[in-house]
């Protein structure tokens, strides 16, 4: 009870009583404050509520501050009846249940002030207004005196004041040396070289120092949402195709090749047809040189710069050296000469359409003859066939009739040589064919196993990831509340309590559970004095029986069944006082219960308070009925 | 030019491989040659125009191919003296990954218009002198881009909404470009 004591009278405190230090539990206090504690809670709960906080020293006005108080607190719903007597002659128990009450019907705000709304967005607007104020407080310094627009505010913070030291976001490539951490691998001499004597450090690549975050983060970037691309295309794709990593990369390089010099060919196609001349014809050689070596990177390169230099080749195609002297000669003779050579240029494209014409319509009739030619031999060969047939038949004709038996005989060996090889075939093709069953369905088996493997590492993988975000995010949520725990006040202790409120709910439990074992005792006790009982008569019974058969024989008998009788009586008294004896027990219990409930209420001390007040009360109203008089 | 390519000779040998992968640097947008730290062994003169024929040389040496015999072939059809050769196709070849990409880079880059750097800033816009309390955050991106040698930037502010539009297009461009890659 001493820890309930202490909750109410640390809250009774916030609200705003003020009470002494030493007192610590419910028994140390007085009506007055009790009656202080109530008002205040009241003038909390219900705005309008207008009191006095303490009790006035005349009778009556205590009296009717107390019926106001009651009625007060009865409006609010308190069950049990209350009065002015609670207040002024009640018991500790009652205060208990009275103050428990008040303070349960203490809207939450008040109580506890150190309970903030916590939003990311309301913080964040807190956070800016105490920026804007710290900064508003602080003089003004130029920029000369802060490296870089930094400005330090306490030896962990600071701040960005201006934007003279602000520049943007410039990137340059930056390299580190790869692979030396994998032992095995062999780097070559000439590179452990470089990286040992004149690599630059990371920090001196960059052309400019500022730049060297910038770059080290956008090389960053790019290696990690390389890595993420693969892995996504990986579990995608790559694991479907069941191919290795290597094979996977470098069937997707051929692929991309081939659609590459598919769509250079077909632009460039469209390209010729239009008439550009020159360089169609070398984008062709090439392509297909470059479709040939397909894996010397600076194929590339040289394709663009060939193609910049035939550009600029073309152009440097108009070499007649000039000797006019005059100027205007000169640019007349250059004008000659460009109409000249256009002219010239005309002719030989359309020259060179018609040689395209030309050729194009003798490869057409190259094909043409060549299938033709095609089908003539296909002809020749059946004529041929059908020839050679015919010159056997005819050359066999004159001694027709042995030669018909020779032919007779060599079907027949040609037939029974049939029959044998297609037997044998039939022996090697059943166990082959088994074979081949057997093969079969093994491998659906496998493909299905595969297939059920790949669906699980799938499932593994979402499930890794899956993880890994919940852990990130559990461990922002333990960070963000790591650093309310902190700021949260901390002064009374909740493990004391909760300890104490586990203790109790145990001892509860083992309660319940000795009561339970109880009741099953009297029941089982109850029980058996059911059956005790029923015996006796039983018994009674039948003995009566058997005496009362034989007693109409014998004088002794009858004294035995009178002896019987009275046993029977006998008995029956003393069970009837054994019960009697626990009754009374009972009875005698409840009304001890009584009496230390009734002693508890202090009814003879509240009666001498009552009448001493009463007394009180009686002078007070003739004072006043004297006042009114004079 | 070959000639020049012989006052590498004058540095020693350290020094001739260090100004090679310097030049190599500055041919890749990195920190590249200064002339103070050459300055004991060669003039000025000497060593802008050992600078410009070396730069030459390694354009059109790291065209050939991929070998280091490629590159001392080439070299000697430049008519670089033996040992300088040596030198100058070592370096090429350890850095020969770097300068590939450069120039991938820069072949990739010569039609259109493509983006370098952009830099993001977020930013909360308070109140304004109509309203009291306009909470409003606000992207202002700055795209840095090439276009045919010159630099330009584009500056743009977008409210949440634009942001989530031009996110959702460039993740729908980079689909299309994963799709024709596989």
């Amino acid at each position: 009870m001493e820890e309930v004591d202490g909750i109410i009278i640390s809250t009774l405190k916030e609200v705003g009583c003020d009470f002494e230090d030493e007192i610590a539990s419910l028994t140390q206090f007085t009506p007055e404050m009790v009656v202080e504690a109530s008002v205040r809670c009241l003038q909390i709960i219900i705005p309008e509520f207008q009191s006095p906080t303490h009790l006035p020293d005349a009778m009556s006005a205590r009296f009717r501050m107390c019926t106001g108080l009651a009625n007060a607190c009865q409006e609010l719903g308190f069950q049990a009846e209350v009065g002015y007597q609670t207040f002024l002659y009640s018991s500790v128990k009652d205060w208990r249940k009275l103050l428990m009450f008040l303070l349960e019907k203490l809207p939450k705000e008040a109580a506890q002030t150190a309970d903030e709304p916590t939003g990311a967005g309301i913080l964040l607007t807190r956070s800016i207004g105490a920026e804007i104020g710290a900064s508003l407080r602080t003089p003004w310094t130029p920029s000369y005196c802060k490296r870089e627009s930094v400005r330090w505010t306490t030896p962990t913070n600071w701040r960005i004041e201006g934007s003279s030291g602000l520049h943007a976001f410039t990137a340059s490539d930056v390299q580190a040396p790869t692979g030396t951490g994998d032992l095995q691998k062999k780097i070559p001499k000439e590179v452990k070289l470089y990286y040992a004597q004149e690599m630059p450090y990371v920090v001196a690549q960059p052309v400019l120092t500022r730049d060297v975050l910038s770059s080290l983060l956008a090389k960053n970037d790019s290696e990690v949402a390389a890595q993420q691309e693969w892995e996504a295309e990986w579990n995608q794709a790559g694991l479907a195709s069941r191919l290795s990593e290597n094979e996977y990369k470098a069937k997707k390089k051929q692929k991309l090749m081939k659609k590459l010099s598919e769509q250079l060919r077909a632009h460039n196609k469209a390209e010729t047809s239009s008439g550009a001349l020159g360089l169609g014809a070398d984008l062709n050689q090439i392509l297909s040189s470059f479709f040939e070596r397909s894996g010397t990177g600076h194929g590339k390169g040289s394709r663009f710069q060939h193609a910049e230099k035939l550009q600029f080749a073309k152009e440097e195609d108009a070499p007649v050296a000039v000797e006019a002297t005059s100027e205007e000669d000169l640019q007349q003779q250059r004008e000659q000469e460009l109409a000249t050579l256009r002219e010239q240029l005309n002719d030989w494209a359309s020259q060179y359409e018609k040689l395209e014409l030309d050729i194009k319509k003798y490869t057409a009739g190259i094909e043409r003859m060549r299938e033709e030619k095609e089908q003539q031999e296909l002809q020749n060969k059946e004529n041929e066939d059908a020839y050679r047939i015919k010159k056997g038949t005819y050359d066999l004709l004159p001694q027709a009739d042995e030669n018909i038996e020779k032919l007779k005989g060599l079907v027949q060996t040609s037939s029974d040589r049939i029959a044998k090889l297609a037997k044998k075939w039939e022996e090697i093709r059943g166990p082959m064919m088994k074979e081949l069953r057997e093969l079969k369905s093994q491998s659906d088996i496998t493909e299905i196993q595969i297939q059920e493997l790949l669906q699980e590492i799938q499932i593994l993988r979402e499930g890794m990831k899956e993880v890994a975000d919940e852990t990130r995010l559990k461990d922002e949520l333990y960070k963000q509340l790591v650093g309310e725990y902190e700021r949260m006040t901390k002064d009374t202790s909740r493990s004391a309590y909760t300890r104490r409120i586990m203790e109790i709910v145990a001892n509860i439990k083992k309660q319940k559970e000795e009561i339970n074992k109880i009741l099953t005792d009297t029941k089982y006790v109850q029980k058996e004095i059911n059956q005790l009982s029923g015996k006796l008569d039983r018994v009674f019974q039948v003995t009566d029986e058997q005496v009362f058969k034989d007693a109409r024989k014998d004088e002794a008998r009858r004294s035995a069944y009178k002896l019987l009788a009275s046993i029977r009586d006998n008995s029956k008294q003393v069970v009837e006082a054994i019960h009697e004896a626990g009754q009374v027990k009972r009875e005698q219990r409840d009304l001890e219960e009584q009496i230390d409930r009734e002693t508890s209420k202090k009814v003879t001390s509240n009666l001498e308070k009552i009448n001493s007040d009463y007394q009180q009360m009686k002078k007070e109203n003739a004072q006043l009925v004297a006042q009114l008089k004079s | 030019m070959a000639t020049d390519l012989e006052l590498l000779q004058k540095l020693e040998p350290n020094d001739s491989r260090k100004f090679v992968h310097a030049a190599i640097n500055g041919l890749c947008e990195k920190d590249g040659l200064h002339y103070e730290e050459y300055s004991n062994s060669l003039s000025l003169s000497e060593y802008s125009k050992l600078k410009q024929s070396l730069i030459s040389t390694i354009r059109q040496t790291a065209r050939q191919g991929t070998d280091k015999k490629d590159f001392l072939d080439s070299l000697v059809k430049l008519g670089a003296p033996q040992d300088v050769g040596g030198v100058i196709a070592e370096s090429l070849w350890v850095r020969r990954d770097e300068i590939r990409a450069q120039f991938i880079r820069d072949s990739a880059s010569f039609s259109h218009s493509s983006l370098g750097d952009y830099d993001i800033r977020t930013k909360l816009v308070l109140s304004s002198d109509k309203l009291g309390s306009i909470q409003e955050p606000l992207l202002s991106l700055d795209l840095r881009l090439h276009e045919g040698g010159k630099e330009r930037v584009e500056s743009l502010e977008l409210s949440k909404d634009e942001l989530d539009k031009l996110v959702t297009s460039l993740e729908a461009a980079n689909k299309v470009v994963l799709q024709l890659r596989t």
